[in-house]
């Protein structure tokens, strides 16, 4: 699943830790989820949508072999 | 995601104290020549190697500093792996016993089977939570 929070974490001026913390995860969660290594819960993306105030389509985005 | 079935993280101290102390009594009975009049050998063994279980079983089920739904999926992951490899085990055994040794069945314990399970569960994970880290400060530098 693609994700664009590193793209928008920039816009926002927002570090890894700063979003982290304020999503209730750690630092290596939103690191692995920019990585696509991780993909998050529902309730994680939402929160991390609301953070970015965009839809949550906008911010994550299927791919061909999701 | 909801992790609140994790022990407090003091209960990582009480596993490494459950895991340390019957090992080091077992070897302080074993170089004392101790022999009990009322408990079996055998008997104090089970009950050392059930402590040391219940040890390793704090150690990876207690919360730590940076949990969050990406550990509790890895704990999830990992428990499911080492279920998984401890039934291979339990096929390949007794046909090793019986193929490659020519040797009658041996029959399994249970709490070795736990433990190499917890065993294994608490190497990965250890493992993983480093490998995260690592990821982490090459990304930063």
């Amino acid at each position: 699943m693609k994700n664009y929070i590193k793209i928008e974490r920039a816009r926002h001026n927002l570090t890894q830790g700063d979003l982290a913390e304020k999503v209730g995860v750690s630092r290596q969660t939103i690191n692995s989820i920019e990585t696509k290594k991780y993909i998050p819960s529902a309730v994680l993306a939402l929160k991390i949508a609301k953070i970015f105030n965009m839809p949550l389509d906008s911010l994550f985005e299927l791919e061909e072999h999701d | 995601m909801n992790t609140n079935f994790l022990f407090p993280s003091k209960f990582k101290i009480l596993g490494v104290f459950l895991l340390v102390i019957p090992f080091i009594t077992a070897i302080l009975l074993k170089v004392l020549n101790f022999e009990s009049t009322i408990y079996t050998a055998d008997f104090i063994k089970i009950q050392f190697q059930a402590i040391m279980c219940l040890g390793l079983f704090f150690m990876i089920y207690s919360r730590y500093k940076d949990d969050d739904e990406m550990l509790y999926m890895i704990r999830l992951q990992i428990t499911v792996q080492s279920l998984f490899i401890a039934i291979i085990y339990l096929i390949i055994s007794p046909l090793s016993d019986v193929v490659i040794f020519k040797d009658e069945i041996q029959s399994q314990s249970a709490i070795q089977i736990i433990m190499f399970v917890l065993i294994w569960q608490n190497l990965i994970f250890h493992l993983k939570r480093y490998q995260l880290k690592k990821e982490l400060n090459e990304e930063l530098h």
